[in-house]
């Protein structure tokens, strides 16, 4: 293959990836509440989107769980990935297989378990169902990322420290911490975007009190395309795109 | 740091537990306007919480998975009323709590899926019907659903992607009830039904009203209340209502197992029944209430449209989808043929 045909070639594919978000970009400008054909350009479902206060509360709800999913995940996954990185212990191994092996459990299998143990342990249904089940899928997420991070930390640097006298609470936070920091940017906004766009989890988890916005926009977008969620879609979009470059950027600073 | 963490979890739960009640609906999404939600709050000090499905299925999973989820006003249709009885996820009403009850037609009470209305009152309705843009294609010439089968319209109909309403068309041509559970008598309407295909150019429920407003199909198998919208879109689309019998849908409203106040809401169904509020909402989602009572209260174009109000004379030739129990097994298996062979 020729540079310039695998080129082509890789450039169709992003095209091709990009053509359904471009089609929803572009019909949230559309003067027309139902019909799929070009009716002229309008501002309208922006602005409609913008005076919708039930879908800003559900956003704000969203951004909440998502910010608190995200931080208690990667809390949980800095500990779990230095742990199996600094100690040896019984069944290491299998037990970071295990973890990691849920990144490819499907969702719905997941989310059945989750559903079924929180009703067994009367936990109620809804922001607590819902942060804990969020953290748990983010979990294995955020524990890869910084587990590949501190495989390229020099073993060395901890026993230096030890050697200059640091207890293991100053190796941890002036040694570790520092070299994991990117990481754990990373594996916080990552978290915070599958806890912000997950349907399948949430919809088993969540209670009446507190419905979310992924969940509104599956409903909604069943009945009927609405010119107002493709106006919101394009904003989500945007947002993630923002987000992807804001963890590159981290990435490429810690090499 | 960890006080401070525990601290704030007993003070979360703390809220929780001691919070004023908040009425929880789930329900279609966009069949409720935010309007009918706030004016309940002003009058009545009570805050709502809505949440929305986008199917029966939806609804009843959810429900099934966890019966105890303190959801307060559901909105099912018709036909899982049944199902969600037996399967005990709805509760019985207080009558005396919902007086208003007694402005809603007669037609659509005391129906087999539910009689003496213990568990459910009838919200929305519509007929099931032809939509026609009268530019491509006389309306007069589909008066019957027979003519669904007539060779001049070779792939130019839209069939609804919902297995009973694609049925019913060819139970009621055999003389069957649309909620027939023998699987002789569905396996006659498949046969008939497949002799329909080659007219059949698109299966779909979502994308009926932009196809019929861009004019990619000129008939279509609708559902009345969708056939009103695409035509404020496009005023060529009309409505036609088969002199045969026809498919009713019907959603109800019915107060779910897990429900912590059904007090209140028997007060949120019963604020639904007020002429004023079911007026709202008909004149908002340009949908039938049933409300006797509310139809004065609108404008008298609406109150003329036999699309969302149609006269009893009408009402009493349709027919309310019921539940058929295990048969459901027998229109899914010959539905799932009938889908396979669009694609040949």
């Amino acid at each position: 293959m020729t540079p310039r045909q695998s080129k082509a070639i890789f450039f169709s594919v992003i095209v091709l990836l990009y053509i359904p978000m471009t089609v929803v970009m572009v019909f949230s400008f559309n003067h027309s509440l139902r019909s799929l054909v070009w009716h002229g350009w309008t501002w309208q479902w922006y602005v409609s989107l913008w005076h919708n206060h039930e879908l800003a509360k559900v956003t704000g709800r969203s951004l909440l769980l998502g910010v608190c999913a995200a931080t208690s995940a990667v809390f949980v996954s800095g500990v779990a990935a230095f742990t199996l990185y600094r100690y040896r212990f019984f069944a290491r191994r299998a037990l970071s297989m295990l973890l990691l092996a849920l990144i490819v459990v499907p969702d719905l299998v997941l989310a059945i378990g989750l559903m079924l143990l929180f009703r067994h342990l009367h936990i109620p249904f809804g922001f607590w169902s819902l942060w804990l089940a969020h953290t748990a899928f983010c979990v294995p997420f955020a524990v890869m990322i910084c587990s590949n991070r501190l495989s390229d930390l020099n073993p060395n640097m901890l026993t230096a420290a030890a050697d200059l006298g640091a207890s293991s609470w100053q190796t941890f936070s002036w040694v570790v911490l520092p070299a994991m920091h990117s990481s754990l940017m990373v594996s916080w906004l990552l978290s915070f975007m599958l806890s912000f766009d997950d349907v399948v989890i949430s919809y088993f988890v969540s209670g009446p009190s507190y419905t979310i916005l992924p969940l509104h926009i599956y409903a909604m977008a069943r009945l009927g395309a609405n010119p107002e969620i493709n106006a919101l879609c394009s904003c989500l979009f945007v947002l993630t795109v923002v987000l992807v470059l804001v963890s590159q950027r981290l990435m490429r600073r810690r090499t | 740091m960890r006080r401070v963490i525990v601290l704030l979890c007993f003070l979360g739960m703390k809220a929780v537990a001691y919070a004023q009640p908040v009425l929880s609906v789930y329900v279609w999404s966009s069949s409720l306007p935010a309007w009918t939600m706030k004016q309940f709050t002003k009058e009545t000090g009570i805050p709502v919480s809505v949440s929305y499905y986008d199917s029966n299925e939806t609804l009843y999973a959810k429900l099934k998975g966890n019966p105890d989820l303190p959801y307060d006003v559901v909105f099912p249709s018709s036909y899982f009323i049944g199902r969600m009885v037996k399967a005990h996820l709805l509760q019985p009403f207080n009558k005396a709590l919902i007086p208003n009850a007694a402005y809603l037609d007669k037609h659509l009470l005391n129906q087999h899926f539910d009689p003496g209305n213990r568990y459910s009152y009838p919200f929305m309705y519509g007929m099931t019907g032809i939509a026609v843009n009268d530019r491509y294609v006389k309306p007069s010439a589909l008066s019957r659903w027979k003519d669904f089968w007539l060779p001049r319209f070779r792939h130019q109909i839209l069939w609804l992607n919902d297995v009973r309403e694609v049925f019913s068309i060819a139970l009621i041509r055999l003389g069957y009830s649309i909620n027939d559970k023998h699987p002789e008598h569905i396996k006659q309407a498949y046969e008939l039904l497949k002799k329909a295909l080659p007219n059949v150019k698109v299966i779909n429920s979502d994308a009926m009203q932009s196809m019929m407003i861009d004019e990619d199909v000129t008939i279509a198998l609708a559902w009345a209340l969708s056939a009103y919208e695409a035509s404020l879109s496009n005023s060529h689309i009309r409505f036609v209502v088969p002199k045969d019998r026809f498919a009713l849908w019907l959603d109800c409203m019915a107060i779910a197992k897990g429900s912590k106040h059904p007090d209140l809401a028997a007060q949120f169904i019963n604020f639904l029944m007020r002429p004023d509020v079911a007026a709202h909402i008909m004149r908002d989602k340009g949908v039938s209430m049933g409300n006797l009572k509310a139809l004065p209260l609108l404008p008298k174009s609406l109150q003329k449209n036999p699309m969302l109000n149609p006269p009893p004379s009408l009402i009493a030739r349709g027919e309310i989808q019921d539940d058929v129990g295990e048969a459901r097994k027998w229109y899914a298996k010959y539905w799932l043929k009938l889908r396979l062979s669009v694609a040949d």
